[in-house]
C-alpha cells in the first residue's frame, strides 16, 4: 500500500514586509525619530495571502486561478514550504517538487555535470541516486559534449533544458507548477511536455498556476480562485473557471 | 518505452509501507511559541543529518571563488606565509624577541586570527548570498550555515601546513599538551556555528552590520595580541581579556606550542559557548522562518 499525499491549509496568511533601504537600516532606528520622519514602527506589509483555507486528496488536480498579484505564486511558495504562514497552518503529507523558477540556483563557473549534481543533491537525493542518474539526465538535455563546459559557454536555451532536466528527473508525490512553459527548441519543447506529461500522471495531488485556461480546463478537476490574496472561489475546476472566466 | 521517471514513492527496493515526509508549518507571527522551538530544534537535526549536502555546498563554494586561476586556494596559503615572514620579521624586531621564539607566537595566533575573523565576515553574508536556494526550495538554514563553517575551516587547513613548517623550523616539538589541540579545535568551531547562525540573522535583517563589523574587525585585530605579547603591555594586558578573540586565539596557540593553556581562557571559552548557544538557539527559534522573507 502506497501513503497517499495530502494538503492542508488553515487559515493561512502570510504577509510580505517591504524593506526600504531606510528601514533596512539600524540607522533608521539608532538616530532620533525627528531627523528622518516617520520612524520605521508602521513597517509596510504587503498582505500576500489572507486565510486560505483548503484540503486536498490524492486524485486532485487544482487549478490556481486568479489575475496578476492574486497570491497564486506565493500559495505555490506556501506549499513548497519556501515561505512559512505568518498565521495558520500548513500540513503537507507526502514528497513535494515545485518547478517555479527553475534558472535560480545555478553556478554560472561550473560545468553542467557539476551542476546536476549539486541541484541533484539540493533536491533531496543522495549522491549515489544522483550519480546513477547523471547520463540520463544529460542525455535529456540533448547538450552533448557542452556538460562538461561552464555554464557561462551556454545559451540560454541550453541552461533551461539543463534546468528542466534535472528538476524533473524523480517524480513526486505532490508537484507544484508555475506556469507550464515549452522549453527550449520544438523538438525539446515536445519532450519536455511529454515529460511534464509523465510527471503529472504519477503525481497524486497537482497544484498548477496559470492563465492558460483552456489547459488548465484539460489538466485539473478543482480549481481555486484567488482574489487579492483570498479565497474567492473554491470547488470543481469547471464551475469555479466559468465563473472566472465571466467575472 | 521503459519506465524514465522513477518514482520515489515506488521504490522497487523500498519496504511496502514508506513513512511518507510530513511538512507542517505554523504560523510564526506568534512569539515564543511552542511550535517555533519544535521547528528550530527540526531545523538544526535536518541540517546536521544531511551533513554531507553542507560539505559539497561548502567545497563547491570554495572552488567557485578560485575557478580559473592558476594557485587556486593556495592563494590563501600563500598570503599567510608571506604575511607572517614579513610582519613576522618586523615584530621580531620590535619586540627585542628572536626570531625563533617570535615566528611560532605570530604564526599560530594568525592563523586562528584568521579563521575567526572569517567566521564572522562570512557568517554575515551566509543567509544573503544563499537567496536563490532560500527562494526555490525547502532546506534547513542549518545546511547553510554548516556549509558556510566547513568552508572556512578548509581554509584554515591551506593555512595550516605554513603554520607546522614554521613549528618545526623553530624546533618546537609537540608535548602532551599538543592533545590540547583537539578541543581547541573544537571549540573554535563551535563559535564559529553560533557567529555565523547569529550574525547571518541579524545581518539578513539590517544590512548595515557587515560594513559595522568590517570596520569593527580591523580595529579588534589590534587588539588581540597576535603581533605582540600581552604581558609587554604592562597593566593595559589585562584589558585584552575583555576581548573574546584573546581567549581562542590563547587556547589554539598554547596547544599549538605544547604548552599548558591558561585556565581563564578555557573558562571564557566555554562560558561564551554556552551562553552563545543558549542565546543563539533562542534567537534561532524566534526569527528562524523570517530569514527567508529578510533575503
Amino acid at each position: 500500500m502506497i501513503a497517499m499525499a495530502r494538503i492542508q491549509l488553515d487559515r493561512v496568511s502570510v504577509d510580505l514586509p517591504v524593506y526600504s533601504a531606510s528601514a533596512r537600516s539600524l540607522k533608521a532606528r539608532l538616530l532620533p525619530a525627528g531627523r528622518i520622519g516617520e520612524g520605521p514602527r508602521h513597517q509596510i506589509l504587503v498582505h500576500a495571502l489572507r486565510d486560505v483555507s483548503c484540503e486536498f486528496q490524492a486524485g486532485d488536480h487544482v487549478a490556481l486561478i486568479g489575475r496578476n498579484g492574486a497570491g497564486k505564486s506565493t500559495l505555490l511558495s506556501v506549499l513548497a514550504g519556501i515561505y512559512e504562514p505568518a498565521y495558520g497552518q500548513v500540513r503537507i503529507e507526502g514528497n513535494i517538487a515545485a518547478l517555479l523558477d527553475m534558472s535560480l540556483g545555478m553556478e554560472e563557473d561550473a560545468t553542467g555535470r557539476e551542476n546536476v549534481i549539486l541541484r541533484g543533491r539540493l533536491l533531496g537525493m543522495s549522491k549515489a541516486e544522483i550519480m546513477a542518474r547523471v547520463p540520463e539526465i544529460v542525455e535529456f538535455a540533448a547538450l552533448g559534449d557542452h556538460i562538461d563546459l561552464p555554464l557561462s559557454a551556454y545559451s540560454t536555451g541550453m541552461r533551461l533544458r539543463l534546468a528542466f532536466s534535472v528538476s524533473t528527473c524523480v517524480a513526486p508525490d505532490v508537484l507544484l507548477l508555475d506556469e507550464i512553459i515549452g522549453v527550449g527548441d520544438v523538438e525539446f519543447a515536445k519532450r519536455s511536455a511529454e515529460r511534464l506529461q509523465q510527471l503529472i500522471q504519477r503525481a497524486q495531488i497537482l497544484v498548477v498556476a496559470s492563465h492558460n485556461t483552456h489547459l488548465l480546463a484539460e489538466l485539473c478537476n478543482k480549481a481555486i480562485w484567488l482574489e487579492g490574496g483570498r479565497v474567492r472561489e473554491i470547488g470543481p475546476a469547471p464551475a469555479v473557471m466559468a465563473r472566472y472566466q465571466s467575472s | 518505452m521503459s519506465d524514465p521517471i522513477p518514482s520515489r514513492s515506488a521504490a522497487p527496493s523500498g519496504p511496502a509501507l514508506r513513512s511518507v515526509p510530513v511538512v507542517q508549518l505554523t504560523g510564526h507571527a506568534r512569539a515564543w511559541s511552542r511550535a517555533a522551538f519544535t521547528a528550530a530544534f527540526e531545523d538544526l537535526r535536518d541540517g546536521a543529518c544531511d551533513w554531507r549536502l553542507s560539505l559539497l555546498l561548502g567545497w563547491s563554494e570554495l572552488r567557485r571563488r578560485y575557478r580559473r586561476s592558476l594557485l587556486g586556494p593556495f592563494w590563501i596559503t600563500l598570503s599567510m606565509a608571506i604575511f607572517i615572514l614579513l610582519v613576522g620579521g618586523v615584530f621580531s624586531q620590535l619586540s627585542s624577541s628572536s626570531m625563533r621564539e617570535f615566528m611560532p607566537y605570530i604564526a599560530t595566533g594568525y592563523a586562528t586570527w584568521l579563521l575567526l575573523s572569517s567566521f564572522v565576515t562570512d557568517g554575515c553574508t551566509v543567509f544573503i548570498a544563499s537567496l536563490r536556494f532560500l527562494r526555490q526550495m525547502r532546506l534547513p538554514k542549518t545546511t547553510f550555515v554548516l556549509a558556510s563553517v566547513w568552508r572556512n575551516l578548509l581554509v584554515f587547513a591551506h593555512n595550516l601546513p605554513v603554520v607546522l613548517v614554521i613549528l618545526a623550523l623553530a624546533g618546537v616539538r609537540p608535548t602532551p599538551w599538543t592533545l590540547m589541540l583537539i578541543p581547541a579545535f573544537l571549540a573554535t568551531a563551535a563559535a564559529g556555528l553560533i557567529l555565523v547562525l547569529v550574525l547571518g540573522m541579524i545581518a539578513a535583517r539590517f544590512r548595515d552590520l557587515i560594513p559595522i563589523v568590517t570596520s569593527l574587525l580591523q580595529l579588534l585585530f589590534f587588539l588581540t595580541p597576535v603581533l605582540y605579547q600581552p604581558a609587554r603591555l604592562g597593566q593595559a594586558g589585562r584589558l585584552l581579556a575583555f576581548n573574546p578573540a584573546t581567549h581562542f586565539i590563547e587556547i589554539m596557540r598554547s596547544a599549538f606550542l605544547g604548552e599548558a593553556p591558561p585556565a581563564t581562557s578555557w573558562l571564557a571559552v566555554l562560558g561564551m559557548l554556552v551562553a552563545g548557544a543558549i542565546g543563539g538557539f533562542l534567537l534561532f527559534a524566534r526569527f528562524r522562518a523570517r530569514i527567508t522573507y529578510w533575503v
